[in-house]
Order: structure tokens, then C-alpha cells, then sequence
């Protein structure tokens, strides 16, 4: 693998609580968690709901901030940052895939595609584009709007997007959720092969063993921990594990 | 079902309060010209009360067809036959009441000028009968007979004025100061300051009144011999029919005695009084006084309340507009919630009925709330009507039963017939839609929408068709113009949808290329939904129409003005009150002494015309009409009437006694020709007959009828002059024959002079005050229609919330959103800018098509003034986003991503 290569982190947490409510009501979505993604891996986190996955992603991404700890993307201490530095991080850094929604119904494909760039007010990489359109396909669909186009084709725009602004990291939140097995397949593929290919970082949410399974390595969440952590995992390994943590 | 009605509206408070508050504005405007109107119409009843004062019966002399205006005074020799010896009769009070009397004070501005009179200036007597008097003195003493002013010009008498005129003008008694009548101006000594009407209280509302000692009153207001009128206090329990009766043959014996004593007076005063041949004389009763003053005030008071409605109903009409869209909106993003009920087993009536009791529910507490803020709203527009001189407007504001009923109704209603279109789609939703994630209601087929909306507007453009190109009265006219307009709004807004797409994208292109993606996203939002852009746009649409309308009209009126000024104005100087109200006055020494200039200086000074008006003056087959007299010899080379044919200065012909000049128009529809004879009534039921001298084209200046001066001082020998224009003799000097004009003017600070030039920058000076009110009236309307737009970008922010999340996720600023949601507010604000403009021309030409040419023959659209609205629509559409685009800008992106 690449290990070697990519020694550098993309991001990582030292100590990260977060605490929702107070007194009786007070819930600790994340407890003194550390964690380190590196730099083209594709990590998975998985856990039960509430376990605190998609905090944590939230947390990483700028989108949450910590009640206590500190989280770096690349070098940069995100706890100082003003809500606008947040905001102008996450464009040239940050690439997003949410479940379901993730493209704007008055922009068509392309335009969805550019929108981080075109929000930055620069001018797409016309070959990086090219690369991009054609390793998702959806070169004979960059005009259609999203209402013309299915599920899957809306999650590969997404996909695309996330890519096009060559960010230090995307975060993928159950991209396969709302998608048939196959088309979830295919999109998980183009997620391989972003990172495989186009040397991406990539960190997955996912309640799907099948999909962790593409994953290099897969850190379990439970109650606000990281519990446990597998290198090269297989979609059997990953069950069983999952079993272990809920008897 | 009820419960859940309920806690509907209470759960979703901010949208709801938003529909209510479309409601209140509507329910508030509404009321507010009831209140008002009641309250001006109350206090102008009570007035009536309080000008016929306190007397029982009041003697006068009858008028006939004529203006009450041109009443004619009673000769003082009735007081001998009319005594408190006749029985029943316990007193008997001469009254002396004349208009365009007012005292001169030096302004702030250093110039001396009449005191600032919105409403009519009176002098009369000071009543020396304490049961029959008006004036309640407050300070100082009644003012009293010093001597015969005319016997000693420099004599310095005395006089007494009403309380408000004392206080506004900032007057002292023991002052002197000089008081300007027809006589002319002279000194006079302040020595009493009264409340008028009432003892505690001054109710001229708006009017000055002076008063001096009967016999100076007399010399003085030119009453000479004359009063006004003799009021009658009754002995307690007298039969007020046998008085009157015994009062009546009083009456003839004086008439008769008179007119035997007529030929013994000098040939000046006869020819005063020459008008008493034909007249008599009547005895009325307080109640018939107060009916006739309640009658002319109700005049005035009717058109105040007529604008205030009109304006009322504008702002009704606006509201729906707005509530009708926010219910459509609002019930298409509970079209989840509303299947699920079905899902749950709700009946699809249950559903629509549940839609409409909420409607119910809002229109009764925005009815409720409106009509509160109406009451604030009227006492804050009394407040402004006092504070700008119209007038004191003293007590409460009555509430009326009839205001409740109506606003109810209309708020209720409004409400009610707002939700009855989306209440009917919601009972189509079907329970499986609650399991789907995108469902929709289904709009009204657009082929439906531009068969009706289509319709609609053609009957408007018929309507109004009709209206210009129809000969009808000024009712229907007003009636079919309305219906006409109203007809093409609805079907413009049912057609609006349409063009929404095409226009907004047009609009938002330059947006896009200024703003980059926020300007491109404004662009996709406002074009998205072009029934939500139309409709938020409509209630805009409306206002900009009805300002624009005015902006043309008026325009048109100006150049029509100043084109017709410009081409019959030939006089050199022009002298009037600086006011063009025709009933305004100038005293008669300005015209002696600038007839006494023409004389001894021809070498600068041509010739002189007085104007006077006779306002219902005169009836020709019993039909009341505005008359104007001038100096018919030198009139055109002053005026240019456009003669048609014959000759100003032509004398009466075939057996006539008098000239007169009439319009092309009522010349034909009489049939005249130069020569014709022409039979008119003047008061003091005399007719004379007159022959048609020559017949003219523009009525702009003078009206339809013109005659005389001489004409004036026979038959209507108490007509004021109204204003004068002057011809310098070709050779003379400007300045110099100026400057000789002004000598004599200058002794009389109510006169203006002016040159063309400067008349016609005052005139549309007065034009654009007049435009300037109207627009703040109807800009009242323009800010329910900024709520409107806040109302609907407020609930397409909530319904976006996803969007803006995803945004916000993917790297847009809290800036870029804000100017993203504030310029689909202006794309939005523009579109119904740019229809209003285009709607408001459209109508303003049809108006000018069906105003008489007398007003607006020239056609002008003010080109320059419709953009600035259009930049004013663009800023309201700023002003609107504010709130919406922070409440965008402010959410929590996580919350927003997972919302729904």
C-alpha cells in the first residue's frame, strides 16, 4: 500500500469531547477521543446510532465545533478559527457527500459539480475536470438538472463535486444509503478509486459492513470511544466485530 | 378537528404572524378612514351647529338656482320692521360675514403676508348680544366704534380675532396691525382675542375669523347700508310658525320701503343695490341653517372620505394578494402532514374545512388587532392634520358599529376567500402522498390560469375602452375606469406567471454577471417558482401601477398647463394671491391704483385686466355654472383664448344688454353662434340676456364662460377681484414699467407679482406638491407590499432550509447568502416594478383619454420619474430581504443539512 509514501496526516483529533445539554440531560457524543487520518487513506468509521460517528465527522469537517480537545486539518488548529475562516476552509479543503440531497435542484450537473470553486470565485483545473467527469461518467449528463437525473447519477455529481476542488480531505456521510446494492457498489468503487487513483484522503460514515469493507482501515465507535480499529478489513471481520461490540 | 386547527396556528407562529400581519395593515388602513372620516364628518356636523350660533330664526335674502355662495346681504333697513316688539320675538342680532378678510403679520421669513389661511379667511361684526353672539371673548374687550373710518383715512380702528389665528401667528393684543378686506388693507388695533362657536372652546377649525364693531365692519368689509344676515332669539315657548308669519309681512313692508328709497341713494350706491329689485327676502329656521352648512361642508368632507377609501380598499385589495399567497405557500409545505391526517383517516373535507377554520381563526384576531392599530393609526393622522395647520379636530374618535361590521367582514373575509383556492386543493391530497418524499399540490392548470386570466383582462381592457372612448357621466365613467383597472390587474396577476420566468431571468442577468454565483443562485431561485414570484410580486405590481398612474397624469396635467400658458399668456406681469384658487381675493384699491397707473403712465403700461370668478354665479336653463369675468376690451391682448370666431371686445348685439364669450363645446351643444342671445339667471333671481361676442377653444385659463367686469358690477356687485395681468406698452422698458407695478403692489403684501416665466415655475411647483402627496398616500400601499415579500422570501428560506445548508457546507460565506437571498428580493421587486410601471402608463393614458381636455389635452410620460421608481422597487426589495436573509445567513448548518 502506500503507507509509506504518505507519512503526512490530513487531519487528526487530540483529545476531542463533545458534550450536548448539561446537568441531568447531558450527553457525551464524543469522550477524549484522538485520532489521525492520514494522508490518502480511506478510513471508515463505524458505529451504532448515537455512538457518536457522525459527530466526530462533523467535528473533523469544521461543520461542529469540540467542547474540548483540538482538531488539525493539515496543519491548521481549526478551534481558532472565525465562523469565516470555517467557512473558506471547508471550500478549498473539504469535500462533502451526504446521503441523500446533496446537489442544488436550480443548478444543472456541471454547475453543482463547479459550485465550490464558482462560490471561491476561481476557475476549475479544465483537465482535472476532464479527469474527474469522465472517472464518475456523467459526461453526457453535465447539463441535466438534478430532478433529471436518478439516484445514482445524483450521488456520482456528488461524488465528482467533492473531488473537483482537490480538497485535503472528503468526508463521505452514508453516500450508499438511498441507492440500490448495485448502484451503491458502483458509487463505492469511484470512492476507491478516487483515493487508489487520484491520491485522495477519504473518511466514510457508515452503518454498512460492505461498504467499510473497501475501506484501509475502520475505526469502530462506541458511546463516544473509539473501541476498536482494523487495518484491511473484510466485510466478515467486520461483521463479527460489530456482533463482539453490541452482545 | 378544531383542537388540531388550533395548535396548528399556534405551533407555527412566525408564519402565521406574518399572514396576520398582511391582514392587520389591510384591516388597519381600512379603519383608519372610517375613524378619520367619522371623526372629520362629526366635527364639521357640530360645526354646522355651531356657525348658526344660537339663534332661533335667521333672516336672509332667497336665493334661487344660484350658488348659496352668491347669496345676496340684507339691507340693514329690515332691523326698523323686525324689532323684539314683534311678539315671541325676544332679541334681534345684525350679522356681518364676509370672506378674503385677513390680518397682515410679518412672517419668519421677515416678509409680510396675509396670516397663513389653509381654510377661508372671514371678517364680520362682533356680536353685542350676549344670547345671540358667536364670538366668546378670552382676553381683551370687544372692539368698538372709534369714528367713521372713511371721514378720517388715517383713523386707526379697532378689531378682535379668533384664538387660533391669535396663538399660530404669534399676534399681541394692543398691537397694531393692518387687516386686508376688498376695501383694501388698513390699520387696525388688536384689542380681543375669542373662542368662536363656543365659550371654551375656538371652533373655526382651519378658519381665521376678525371681527370689528358693527358700523366699522360695515365700512370697512364694504357692507355699507347691508348685513349679512339678522339672527332671531324666541321668547321661551313662542309659536315659532306665527313669528315667523308676523316676521314674513316685516320682511315685505321693509323690501318695499327699501326699494322706494332706492332712487333717493347715489348713483353708485344704486347700482350696489340694483340687485335687490329682484330679490326678497325669507325667514328660516336654525334647523334649515344647520342642514344647508351640513350640506356644503359635506361636500368637502364626502371627498376626504371617498380618497381615504379609496386608499383603503387599495390596501385591501394589496393584502389579499399577500395573504392568498402565503396560504398557498404555507399549506403547500404541510402537504406531508396534511396526507398523513388523511393517512390517519381524516376526510378530505375534514382536511379543507380544518384549512379554513384557520383562516377564520386568523382573520378575526388580524381584524381585531387591525382595528386597534387602525385607532392608533387615525389619532396619529389627526395629530398630523393639526400639526399641519387643516385645522384643531377636538374629542374622541368616534367608534362606530358600522367600522366593527365592516372590518370584520372585510378581514374575515379577506382571510376566508384568500384560503377558499388552497383549502379546495388540499382536500385532492391523497394519504399516500405522506409516505412521499416530494409531493406537491397541484397548481391550477396553467391553461385554466390564462383562459381566466385572459378573460379577465380583455373585460378590463374592454371596461376601460369603454370608459375613454364612452360618453358616460362622471359616476359610471369613474365606475367602468375602476372596474376596468381592477379587471386588468387580476388578469395580468392570473397571466403574470407566465412572463415571470422569462422577465426574472432577464432581470437577473445582469445580476449574475455582477454577483457571480450568489447573483446566479438569486437568478435560478426567483425564476424556480414563477407563480410564488408572481404572486409576491402582484401586491408591488399594484402600488407601482397606481404611482406611476398619478406621475403620468399629473405630468400630462403640467404640460397641458404650461403648454396652454405659454400659448395664450401674452400680459407681461400677472398679480394674484400666489394661491390659484378662484374665490381668492385682492382688495379693489390694487386695481384702482394700478388702473390710475395705466392712465398717467401709457408710456409704460398698455393695459390692465382684472380677473374675477363667479363660482356657480350664474344658471342658464337651470343648470348652475362657473362664470369668469375680465375686461372684455383689452382681454385679447392678454389672453390668448383661441378664438374661433368673433371678437373678445364685441359689444352686445341684437337687443342684448351684456357680452359674453363661451367654449366651442357648450356652443354647440346650445346651438350658439357670434350674436346668439343667451338668457342667464343671476342671483337676486334677475336674468339678463346676453349675445354670444365670441366663442374660443381653450378653457384652460377662464373656463367655459366669460364675460365682463361691467357684467360683474351689475349683477354680481360683490365679486372679488381674483387676480390681474398687466401689458407693458411695446416701447417701454421692462424693468422700469415692473418696478412701476410693484410700487403700487408692493403696499398690498398678499399680492404676488409675476412674469410668465416665474408664474409658470409656481404653477408647477403647485402641480408637483399636489403629485408629492399622492405619492406618499399611495406609497402607504407600497409598504404592505414590502411585507408581502418579506413574508414570502421568510417561508421560501424555511422551505430551502436544506439548500442553504448544503451551501453553506460546501464553502458558500454567510455573506454570499445574504446577497443571495436580498437580489432575488430585487429580481423579485423589479418584476412587479417593471409590470406596475408598464400597467400604471397604461392606465394613466386611458385617464387622460377620459379627463376633459380643459385639464389634459397634452400627452407626457415622465420618463426619467418611472426609472426612479423602479430604482425605489428595488430598494424596497432590499429592505424586505434584510430580515429573511439574516435569519438565513443564521443557520446552524448541521441543523440545516438533516431539516425535515
Amino acid at each position: 500500500m502506500n503507507e509509506t509514501k504518505h507519512q503526512r496526516s490530513a487531519a487528526r483529533v487530540v483529545g476531542g469531547t463533545k458534550i450536548y445539554g448539561d446537568g441531568t440531560t447531558e450527553v457525551r457524543a464524543l469522550d477524549e477521543v484522538t485520532v489521525d487520518f492520514t494522508t490518502g487513506q480511506f478510513t471508515a468509521i463505524m458505529g451504532p446510532s448515537g455512538s457518536g460517528k457522525s459527530t466526530l465527522m462533523h467535528c473533523v469537517a469544521g461543520l461542529d465545533t469540540l467542547t474540548s480537545g483540538q482538531v488539525f486539518l493539515g496543519d491548521t488548529n481549526l478551534g481558532s478559527l472565525s465562523e469565516r475562516q470555517l467557512t473558506l476552509l471547508r471550500r478549498h479543503e473539504v469535500g462533502f457527500i451526504f446521503q441523500s440531497f446533496n446537489l442544488l435542484p436550480t443548478l444543472n450537473a456541471l454547475e453543482n459539480l463547479t459550485l465550490p470553486l464558482d462560490l471561491a470565485g476561481e476557475k476549475p483545473d479544465p483537465e482535472w475536470l476532464e479527469q474527474v467527469i469522465s472517472a464518475v461518467g456523467i459526461g453526457d449528463r453535465l447539463d441535466h438538472r438534478p430532478d433529471q437525473l436518478s439516484g445514482g447519477q445524483q450521488q456520482r455529481v456528488a461524488v465528482a463535486r467533492a473531488l473537483v476542488s482537490q480538497p485535503s480531505i472528503i468526508f463521505a456521510d452514508e453516500p450508499t444509503g438511498n441507492l440500490d446494492s448495485t448502484t451503491g457498489s458502483e458509487v463505492l468503487s469511484f470512492l476507491r478509486s478516487a483515493v487508489d487513483d487520484l491520491g485522495q484522503t477519504l473518511v466514510l460514515v457508515t452503518h454498512d459492513a460492505g461498504a467499510a469493507s473497501r475501506a484501509d482501515r475502520v475505526l469502530f465507535l462506541a458511546d463516544g470511544y473509539i473501541v476498536d480499529e482494523m487495518a484491511n478489513p473484510t466485510s466478515d471481520a467486520i461483521f463479527d466485530k460489530i456482533k463482539d461490540l453490541e452482545s | 378537528m378544531f383542537r388540531l386547527t388550533l395548535r396548528n396556528i399556534l405551533r407555527r407562529k412566525l408564519r402565521y404572524a406574518l399572514t396576520t400581519l398582511a391582514v392587520v395593515l389591510g384591516v388597519a388602513f381600512l379603519s383608519t378612514s372610517f375613524f378619520l372620516t367619522d371623526h372629520i364628518r362629526d366635527t364639521f356636523d357640530e360645526l354646522a351647529n355651531d356657525i348658526a350660533g344660537q339663534s332661533d330664526l335667521t333672516i336672509r335674502t332667497s336665493v334661487g338656482e344660484g350658488s348659496r355662495m352668491n347669496r345676496l346681504p340684507v339691507p340693514e333697513g329690515v332691523l326698523k320692521f323686525v324689532t323684539s316688539d314683534i311678539d315671541g320675538v325676544a332679541a334681534v342680532a345684525p350679522g356681518i360675514l364676509v370672506p378674503q378678510v385677513a390680518p397682515i403679520v410679518v412672517g419668519v421669513d421677515g416678509v409680510a403676508a396675509p396670516i397663513p389661511g389653509n381654510g377661508p379667511q372671514f371678517g364680520g361684526n362682533h356680536g353685542e348680544i350676549p344670547e345671540l353672539t358667536q364670538t366668546y371673548l378670552t382676553g381683551g374687550r370687544a372692539p368698538q366704534w372709534l369714528g367713521s373710518l372713511k371721514d378720517d383715512p388715517t383713523l386707526i380702528g379697532e378689531f378682535a380675532l379668533d384664538n387660533r389665528s391669535v396663538t399660530i401667528n404669534n399676534m399681541v393684543l394692543g398691537q397694531v396691525y393692518s387687516v386686508s378686506s376688498s376695501t383694501g388693507n388698513r390699520d387696525f388695533t388688536l384689542v380681543g382675542q375669542f373662542n368662536f362657536g363656543a365659550p371654551d372652546e375656538n371652533k373655526t377649525v382651519g378658519a381665521s375669523i376678525s371681527t370689528f364693531e358693527l358700523r366699522t365692519a360695515q365700512e370697512f368689509l364694504n357692507m355699507e347700508g347691508l348685513l349679512s344676515q339678522v339672527d332671531i332669539l324666541l321668547d321661551e315657548g313662542a309659536d315659532a310658525h306665527q313669528v315667523m308669519a308676523e316676521i314674513q309681512t316685516g320682511l315685505d313692508q321693509a323690501m318695499g320701503q327699501f326699494l322706494l328709497d332706492l332712487p333717493t341713494y347715489s348713483p353708485e350706491i344704486q347700482e350696489l343695490l340694483a340687485p335687490y329689485f329682484g330679490a326678497t327676502l325669507e325667514v328660516v329656521t336654525f334647523e334649515t341653517i344647520v342642514d344647508e352648512t351640513q350640506e356644503d361642508f359635506d361636500q368637502f368632507v364626502s371627498i376626504i372620505s371617498s380618497v381615504l377609501l379609496a386608499f383603503a380598499i387599495i390596501a385591501v385589495v394589496v393584502s389579499t394578494f399577500i395573504i392568498n399567497n402565503t396560504f398557498s405557500i404555507v399549506l403547500g409545505q404541510r402537504v406531508r402532514e396534511l396526507a398523513l391526517l388523511r393517512a390517519l383517516g381524516a376526510t378530505g373535507r375534514q382536511v379543507s374545512r380544518s384549512v379554513r377554520g384557520e383562516a377564520v381563526i386568523i382573520g378575526a384576531v388580524a381584524t381585531v388587532i387591525g382595528l386597534v392599530v387602525g385607532y392608533f393609526l387615525a389619532t396619529f393622522l389627526r395629530f398630523l392634520l393639526v400639526a399641519l395647520d387643516f385645522g384643531n379636530l377636538p374629542g374622541a374618535l368616534p367608534i362606530r358599529p358600522r367600522t366593527i361590521v365592516v372590518a370584520t367582514l372585510v378581514g374575515v373575509g379577506a382571510t376566508l376567500g384568500s384560503a377558499i383556492g388552497p383549502s379546495r386543493k388540499v382536500r385532492t391530497i391523497s394519504p399516500v402522498a405522506a409516505l412521499r418524499d416530494d409531493v406537491r399540490l397541484t397548481p391550477t392548470g396553467l391553461r385554466r390560469r390564462l383562459q381566466v386570466g385572459g378573460l379577465m383582462a380583455l373585460s378590463g381592457v374592454a371596461l376601460l375602452a369603454l370608459g375613454m372612448a364612452g360618453d358616460l357621466a362622471t359616476r359610471p365613467l369613474l365606475l367602468s375606469l375602476g372596474l376596468g383597472a381592477l379587471g386588468i390587474f387580476l388578469g395580468v396577476y392570473l397571466l403574470s406567471p407566465v412572463i415571470a420566468r422569462p422577465i426574472a431571468d432577464l432581470l437577473g442577468w445582469p445580476i449574475e454577471k455582477l454577483f457571480k454565483i450568489p447573483g446566479r443562485l438569486a437568478r435560478e431561485n426567483a425564476r424556480r417558482s414563477p407563480r410564488r414570484t408572481a404572486a409576491t410580486a402582484a401586491a408591488l405590481t399594484v402600488g407601482l401601477a397606481l404611482v406611476s398612474l398619478a406621475a403620468v397624469v399629473s405630468d400630462s396635467m403640467k404640460a397641458t398647463f404650461v403648454g396652454a400658458m405659454d400659448e395664450s399668456v401674452r400680459s407681461d406681469l400677472f398679480i394674484y394671491t400666489g394661491s390659484f384658487d378662484p374665490m381668492s381675493g385682492l382688495p379693489d384699491n390694487l386695481a384702482l391704483g394700478l388702473r390710475d397707473l395705466t392712465q398717467n403712465q401709457p408710456e409704460l403700461i398698455d393695459s390692465l385686466v382684472v380677473y374675477r370668478g363667479g363660482i356657480g354665479a350664474m344658471s342658464i336653463e337651470d343648470s348652475v355654472k362657473d362664470v369668469f369675468s375680465a375686461d372684455l376690451a383689452y382681454l385679447d391682448d392678454h389672453l390668448d383664448l383661441q378664438l374661433v370666431s368673433g371678437l373678445s371686445a364685441n359689444p352686445p348685439v341684437n337687443g342684448a344688454t351684456e357680452s359674453l364669450l363661451v367654449h366651442v363645446d357648450p356652443a354647440g351643444d346650445l346651438n350658439l353662434e357670434i350674436g346668439s342671445l343667451v338668457v342667464a339667471e343671476f342671483p337676486g333671481e334677475r336674468s339678463v340676456t346676453f349675445s354670444v361676442g365670441a366663442i374660443f377653444e381653450d378653457s384652460s385659463m377662464l373656463g367655459n364662460w366669460v364675460v365682463d367686469n361691467g357684467t360683474f358690477d351689475r349683477y354680481l356687485p360683490r365679486s372679488i377681484d381674483n387676480s390681474m395681468s398687466v401689458a407693458f406698452n411695446e416701447v417701454a422698458n421692462v424693468e422700469q414699467a415692473r418696478f412701476a407695478v410693484e410700487t403700487i403692489s408692493n403696499e398690498f403684501p398678499q399680492a404676488t407679482v409675476e412674469n410668465s416665466l416665474e408664474l409658470r415655475q409656481s404653477m408647477e411647483a403647485q402641480l408637483d406638491q399636489l403629485l408629492a402627496i399622492i405619492t406618499v398616500f399611495l406609497g402607504l400601499s407600497l409598504l404592505i407590499a414590502v411585507l408581502g415579500i418579506t413574508n414570502t422570501l421568510a417561508l421560501s428560506v424555511y422551505e430551502r432550509t436544506r439548500e442553504l445548508g448544503l451551501l453553506r457546507a460546501v464553502g458558500m460565506t454567510r455573506r454570499q447568502l445574504r446577497r443571495m437571498v436580498r437580489w432575488e428580493a430585487v429580481i423579485i421587486a423589479l418584476f412587479g416594478g417593471v409590470l406596475g410601471v408598464a400597467m400604471g402608463v397604461l392606465f394613466g393614458l386611458a385617464a387622460i383619454a377620459a379627463i376633459p381636455e380643459t385639464f389634459v389635452d397634452v400627452v407626457s410620460v415622465p420618463v426619467a420619474k418611472l426609472l426612479q421608481y423602479l430604482v425605489i422597487a428595488a430598494v424596497f426589495g432590499l429592505l424586505a430581504a434584510i430580515l429573511p436573509a439574516r435569519r438565513a445567513a443564521r443557520l446552524n448548518v448541521l441543523e440545516a443539512i438533516s431539516h425535515h
